[in-house]
């Protein structure tokens, strides 16, 4: 008998659950808990414990400890256990962890090579983070393996113990995640219609808050530390005990109004500056926990929100939420969540700490382990007859409630023949049906698994006729789903043409079902995919595939960079690849969002599969996330501007959170955290914009044309002048009809202001001057030094067309991101720019307008 | 995506069904079709944001009856089959006519007469694809929500039974302008009725709609490219052509310009071809004119070179069109226009071929009309050339006039110096002077004569020193009895005028002076004592002799003609004659 295994893989605790096609069960830890926590730890003598264990010693020896190393999935940041001197990399430590899981199962279920198990992934993880995990269960030797979504687990889960239809809010919120799906049930067949959440945000992050908000205040405020408390590592143990104790303490107020954080100074063993032994005595009540907690259910509650936007639909149209999680253990996070809904949500339908194991183990009976893909087993079954009646019985074999027989018959129909469908499990009958193509008949299924059926058929004088295959094997099904939306958006990014600006070209996007087989380009779309540069056999010269999560098209790289595909001609031998050769993408996005992804260049005739790397994705390091925070503030601070809008707001928060870190922070989790912020605030100004995109298109179109007017128009020839009206009524056009091609006639049109700019003498000569006095433009010293030499002598003679062409060599090697700021800087430099609107002051006026044309 | 293609079709579903129903059409779909592909219908249409995909692709505001029929019928004609059994297509124009009446938002009287029209064609015609032809007029009318109306043309033309250039414009203009009709907010409404009746939430925001509208506007946009690549390289610019014509301002409904979009991208290896024939044009003319051709030759050449870019700017014109409108280049027509206008400045700069440069510039204004830079540098050109045309005008009319006027000069010293000769002469004669000093008298006298340019001076002035001479050579023969002085006036006076003599023979004109008298002689009396003048006949500027006469009323034809033989009788030869009054001494009357 076949097998089927669900693990949720989670951040703090995973579960293992098997279904027979009757049932789930559950297998338990040693210790005789249903949950395994997700901790590693490795003692003096080098033997490694998993689970329990591993988690309780953690705190007290953190450094032989690994914990929450699924935060760190799909990175290469290394989970050092410094004491035990071995360094793991996080997929390793997943591995562990699924070994151990595995090993609860009996030995003839583990070994038995018909076993499938399923590992759940959240839906927000991106590719990197899908593929760390293939590779963590490959590495703990489970055999056969298929990811899918927690979201989906969990719906698989819940949808087995209802039978009414309705749609269903599911808020999953484990230890370092939030995951919300929105699924309907439907006659028993569950449709996911749409999934969100958020990467980083779980009990751990409540874990955070408490510990940076009360905990740390309190030893601070009791005992004598030094400054650098935070980093020091004599304090880490307490650091991690007390961070220990605090979880315990939540977990603790999820039953009682009150308690304590507490931990003895046997316990802590740490003595603080003065030599006074350290201990914790905080009291905690559940109001303490509400406001510390508020901002970030806060922030579950909008995305939830989001998703039922997405989804089309109004909290009236749920029927109830259901609660995955340990962390929805607690009521007042139930009821907060419900209420700010409005979404009913007074009962837990399913063990929130074992229904996405369960889920999956169900999800797992569905799939075809046969499939290379894993794709799902083919819901149709038929049976045929030949010889004197030529005909086939084609009917749903995998229902989770009714289904159907067809009968399909290939040529004459004897007049008067009839059949009949019996059910060789309960006796019913169908009754005699007239023998006829496409007919039907509907067959109710009594119990979960197999269920057998037999077609009889009888002639015009009732004599039964024979027939080669007549029993049809139906299963029920705990449930099913038959759509799973994409969690992300994923696209190869592409140059609309040479030297032009990057855009998206979608493999899939955000919604769609999965899973999804298609090609690139789409002939029927008129697209063709082009090299853009040429790639001789054994030449370092590559074409680079790059692939994006998620869905802002301005700039491309606010997206999550999921992978490069690399076409290098050290891959292959002979031939030549010229610009313009065509190209072919094939991918295949499986159930569980995992990308297969493919290129072929016919003109070599290769195929490059399977080429996928993942760049350097270390968890960034604290400067390079206050950079990163700083341009997004500036971003934000120009595009609030021109609109007024909460969210900016939003993101803003985000970034003064991730901003207030210590640009020395060294601990990774939180830096994860502080990226993962930013890239909310990314995604939150990509929302802005799309949202206000009209309102601020306008800005940018109608300050590049009074720009025109008031300072261009009057150097410019008649036909300049007609060619740019004609240009500001198409981009007019292309704001009133939402279109694509705004942004680029913005910047032909700003590129025309300048074009005529540079055929004035008095302005290549401020631009000179300009660029001369800004050397720190100029990434090429020396160059810079040389042009601005030449440029002076040229000035002394007044050679202005020799100085036109020094100058546009200079402008050449200027930074290029910076062009257009210093440009506009120039230009405003050389004539006031009123602001649109009105200020009263010059430099007011001319550094707001400036401001404006850096945004636009 | 197609009509037929959206998941309510493949499903057997119409828009207004329930999500129960659809499960059920789903598990029916399964048991023939791939489920999965059921599946995935079933998803597309239980979920409300990804169903509106499908609602906006589909016939939202008919009912499900007549889009049942209507796709019916669409599917029937995509095989282009004649219909052999005349009851078939009587039974389809049937169906057709009452799903029309099903039709809401119409009127029905128009319906119904439509309806009739449909019920004749069927019968007479028994083709169904004239079925769906007739649904091309029925579409015309308000009988569909411009969505819907739009899907359908689009389906339509994926599945024309021949693509001719008549037939796709048609279409084409149809759905540009039912496209121009359709509103995001009857939609929204529309969609959202539908929506009650199927029991799906209502969508909320009408930019969702925009968006789709969008997406289907992209796939009119490709059903318009399908249509485009089926015709000739030759047919697509006329096509497109009369498509923008019927565009009226300069705001074109939107599909126009998606059309001529397509058109470009479709048509530019064609245009890369012709541009490739303009090249080799182009170094035929250079050639031509490096070989200094003749006139004719070279002509020919650059009317073939001038031809090749009008065939090529035909094919790019309703691009060229297009991005004028726009406020943007067309890329390849600057270099081609650049190219030719090089070609023409080559021409003068290098070949001094005003005219033809000039030609060529005048050719290719009206080519690259409507790519501004290139107009203008044409204009430019064009003036330029003109004033080059101008200032050696002027220049040569300067020198014209700098040369008469030194001719002027000259004569005016010469006309002195023969007045002076004649005087000289004339009182040497009278004087008596010996033959010696007449001899270099007459000398000078013919040197001075022979100087003069009589074509380039005016009439009375050549006929003033014809008659000076005339009368001192007469003079000389008549008076002073000196022939041979008289001839060699008469000679010279011949050779320098002989327009204005009109006889070029001194013989004759001699003979014709000396002989009078002869010839008078030989006229009736009548004539010689009653018509003619005493006076003897002269020459006058334009070498006609003039014979005077004393009556000239009396002159009659016959007469004239008895003068005129006898005459040229004496002189050898015709003679212009001309009869001039002067009345004789002799008061006689002719008789």
């Amino acid at each position: 008998m076949e097998n089927f295994i669900g693990i949720d893989l989670g951040t703090t605790n995973s579960v293992i659950c098997s279904y027979d096609g009757n049932n789930t069960k559950i297998w338990k830890s040693p210790e005789q808990n249903d949950v395994t926590p997700s901790a590693i730890y490795i003692d003096r003598n080098g033997n490694k414990y998993i689970g329990q264990r591993a988690y309780n010693i953690a705190p007290r020896s953190p450094d032989r400890c690994a914990t929450l190393f699924k935060r760190f999935m799909g990175t290469s940041t290394p989970i050092e256990l410094s004491d035990a001197n071995h360094t793991f990399t996080p997929e390793e430590c997943s591995a562990e962890v699924l070994k151990a899981l595995f090993g609860y199962l009996p030995e003839e279920i583990r070994n038995d090579p018909e076993t499938g198990t399923v590992i759940t992934v959240p839906a927000a993880f991106n590719q990197m983070q899908k593929n760390a995990t293939m590779q963590a269960a490959e590495m703990a030797g489970i055999g056969q393996v298929a990811l899918m979504q927690e979201p989906v687990a969990a719906v698989m889960s819940v949808m087995r113990t209802r039978d009414t239809d309705g749609i269903f809010l599911i808020y999953d919120i484990g230890g370092g995640t939030l995951d919300i799906a929105i699924a309907e049930s439907i006659g028993g067949t569950v449709n996911l219609l749409t999934q969100g959440g958020i990467q980083i945000c779980g009990g751990r992050d409540f874990d955070r808050l408490l510990m940076d908000n009360l905990v740390r205040p309190w030893l601070l405020e009791n005992f004598d530390f030094p400054e650098d408390f935070a980093g020091n590592p004599d304090y880490k143990s307490l650091i991690r005990l007390a961070t220990w104790a605090t979880e315990r303490a939540k977990i603790e107020l999820f039953a009682r109004e009150d308690t304590r954080i507490s931990l003895d100074e046997i316990e802590t063993r740490t003595r603080d500056l003065n030599g006074d032994e350290i201990y914790l005595d905080i009291p905690l009540q559940r109001d303490t926990l509400d406001s510390l907690i508020s901002d970030r259910i806060q922030d579950t509650i909008t995305a939830a929100r989001e998703t039922l936007s997405e989804a089309g639909l109004t909290p009236n149209d749920v029927v109830e939420i259901i609660w995955i999680g340990g962390p929805t253990h607690y009521k007042p996070l139930r009821d907060k969540v419900a209420f700010e809904l409005g979404i009913r949500g007074d009962r837990i339908s399913v063990n929130p700490m074992t229904a996405v194991a369960e889920g999956a183990s169900i999800f797992a009976e569905s799939v075809d382990w046969n499939s290379q893909n894993r794709g799902r087993k083919d819901i149709r079954g038929q049976i045929s007859s030949s010889g004197a009646l030529s005909l086939t019985f084609k009917y749903i074999a995998r229902t989770p409630s009714k289904s159907k027989i067809a009968l399909q018959t290939e040529g004459p129909v004897p007049i008067g023949s009839e059949f009949e469908v019996k059910s060789l499990d309960t006796g019913w009958e169908s009754g005699r049906r007239p023998f006829k193509n496409n007919a039907t008949v509907d067959v109710t299924l009594t119990k979960p698994g197999e269920n057998t059926f037999k077609v009889f058929v009888y002639d015009d004088v009732n004599r039964a006729i024979a027939i080669e295959q007549d029993e049809i094997i139906i299963t029920k099904t705990a449930a099913t789903v038959s759509a799973i939306p994409a969690s992300h958006t994923i696209s190869l990014e592409v140059l609309e043409k040479s030297g032009g600006p990057s855009k998206l070209l979608h493999l899939i996007q955000k919604g769609e079902p999965l899973p999804k087989k298609g090609t690139l380009p789409i002939p029927e779309a008129g697209e063709s995919l082009k090299a853009g540069e040429s790639v001789t056999a054994g030449s370092t010269n590559a074409l680079i595939f790059k692939l994006w999560s998620g869905e802002i098209e301005e700039p491309v790289t606010d997206n999550q960079p999921i992978g490069l595909l690399k076409v290098s001609g050290t891959q292959f031998d002979s031939g030549h690849i010229p610009m313009g050769a065509d190209l072919e993408c094939s991918y295949e996005i499986l159930d569980s969002g995992e990308l297969k992804f493919e290129v072929s260049v016919p003109c070599i005739g290769a195929t490059f599969d399977k080429v996928y790397h993942y760049g350097d994705t270390k968890v960034p390091e604290a400067h390079q996330i206050t950079e990163d925070g700083e341009k997004v503030q500036e971003r934000i601070k120009n595009i609030s501007e021109a609109v007024e809008d909460p969210k900016l707001e939003q993101a803003n928060q985000k970034i003064e959170t991730a901003l207030k870190s210590d640009p020395e922070e060294s601990d990774l989790e939180k830096r994860l955290e502080q990226n993962q912020a930013i890239l909310e605030a990314k995604e939150l100004l990509h929302q802005v914009r799309k949202e206000n995109l009209k309102e601020i298109r306008q800005i940018e179109l109608n300050e590049v044309h009074t720009f025109y007017d008031m300072y261009v128009r009057q150097h410019a020839k008649s036909t300049e002048g007609k060619a740019f009206d004609n240009l500001v009524e198409t981009a007019q056009r292309s704001i009133d009809n939402n279109e694509n091609d705004f942004e680029d006639h913005l910047d032909e049109l700003r590129g025309r202001n300048f074009e005529i700019l540079w055929r004035q003498d008095w302005f290549v000569i401020q631009r000179f001057k300009y660029m001369a006095d800004s050397p720190h433009l100029f990434a090429d010293k020396d160059r810079f030094e040389e042009l601005v030499h030449i440029g002076n002598n040229l000035m002394n003679h007044e050679d202005i067309q020799r100085i036109l062409s020094n100058t546009k060599d200079l402008d050449e090697s200027v930074i290029k991101s910076e062009v257009v700021d210093q440009l506009r800087n120039i230009v405003a430099q050389i004539a006031s720019i009123p602001r649109i609107g009105a200020t009263s002051n010059y430099d007011e006026m001319r550094d707001a307008a400036i401001n404006i044309l850096l945004e636009s | 995506m197609d009509l037929l293609q959206i998941p309510f079709h493949f499903l057997g579903a119409t828009i207004r069904n329930n999500k129960k129903e659809i499960v059920e059409l789903t598990t029916k779909c399964s048991l023939f079709q791939d489920p999965d592909k059921c599946a995935e219908a079933s998803a597309t249409l239980t979920n409300p944001q990804n169903r509106i995909d499908a609602e906006v692709g589909w016939l939202p505001g008919v009912t499900p009856e007549s889009a049942s029929q209507l796709l019916t019928l669409l599917e029937s004609s995509a095989g282009n089959q004649q219909s052999d059994n005349p009851s078939t297509s009587t039974i389809k124009a049937q169906s057709l006519a009452a799903a029309l009446a099903a039709l809401p938002y119409t009127d029905s009287t128009t319906v119904a007469d439509k309806v009739l029209e449909v019920l004749k064609l069927s019968r007479t015609t028994h083709s169904e694809t004239d079925n769906l032809d007739s649904i091309q007029n029925l579409l015309g009318i308000d009988a569909l929500n411009p969505l819907s109306h739009a899907n359908l043309l689009a389906a339509r033309i994926s599945r024309l039974p021949d693509y001719t250039a008549v037939d796709v414009t048609g279409w084409i203009l149809e759905i540009v302008r039912v496209f121009e009709e359709i509103k995001p907010k009857d939609i929204l409404k529309t969609l959202n009725r539908e929506r009650k009746i199927a029991g799906f939430p209502e969508i909320a925001d009408v930019s969702v709609i925009e968006e789709k509208i969008q997406d289907r506007r992209r796939y009119y946009r490709r059903v318009i490219r399908s249509a485009l690549e089926k015709l000739s390289d030759e047919e697509r610019p006329q096509i497109v052509m009369a498509v923008i014509d019927s565009a009226v301002g300069d705001t074109w409904p939107l599909l126009i310009e998606d059309l001529v979009d397509v058109y470009e991208s479709g048509i530019q290896d064609f245009l890369n071809k012709k541009e490739k024939n303009i090249e080799t044009q182009d170094t035929r003319v250079r050639e031509a004119a490096d070989a200094e051709l003749s006139d004719e030759d070279f002509t020919t050449t650059l009317d073939k070179f001038v031809q090749t870019v009008e065939k090529w700017d035909a094919i790019a014109q309703p691009i060229q069109i297009n991005r004028k409108r726009q406020g943007l280049d067309h890329e390849d027509s600057l270099r081609v226009g650049k190219d030719a206008r090089r070609l023409a400045i080559y021409l003068y700069n290098e070949h001094d071929k005003l005219e033809s440069s000039q030609q060529l510039i005048g050719a290719l204004q009206k080519v690259f009309a409507e790519i501004p830079e290139i107009a203008e540098q044409l204009a430019e050109d064009a003036e330029a050339l003109d004033k080059i045309t101008t200032a050696e005008e002027e220049l040569s009319e300067t020198l014209e006039n700098l040369k008469t006027h030194i001719d002027e000069l000259q004569q005016a010293v010469t006309l002195t110096n023969i007045k002076k000769q004649v005087e000289a002469l004339q009182e040497a004669v009278d004087s008596g002077n010996p033959d010696y000093i007449l001899d270099s008298r007459v000398r000078e006298l013919v040197h001075a004569i022979e100087k003069w340019e009589a074509l380039s001076q005016s009439i009375e002035t050549n006929y003033t020193i014809i008659t000076l001479l005339g009368n001192v050579a007469l003079n000389l023969l008549n008076e002073h009895n000196k022939p041979d002085l008289a001839l060699q006036i008469m000679k010279v006076t011949r050779d320098v005028f002989p327009e204005f003599l009109g006889i070029t023979d001194s013989n004759r004109l001699t003979a014709l002076l000396s002989c009078w008298d002869e010839v008078k002689s030989k006229l009736p009396m009548k004539i010689r004592y009653g018509l003619l003048a005493d006076e003897t006949p002269t020459v006058n500027a334009v070498g006609v002799v003039e014979i005077p006469c004393a009556h000239l009323s009396l002159l009659s034809d016959n007469d004239r003609k008895i003068i005129a033989d006898t005459l040229t009788k004496a002189v050898g030869e015709s003679v212009d004659i001309e009869f001039v009054s002067q009345p004789s001494d002799s008061e006689s009357i002719p008789f």
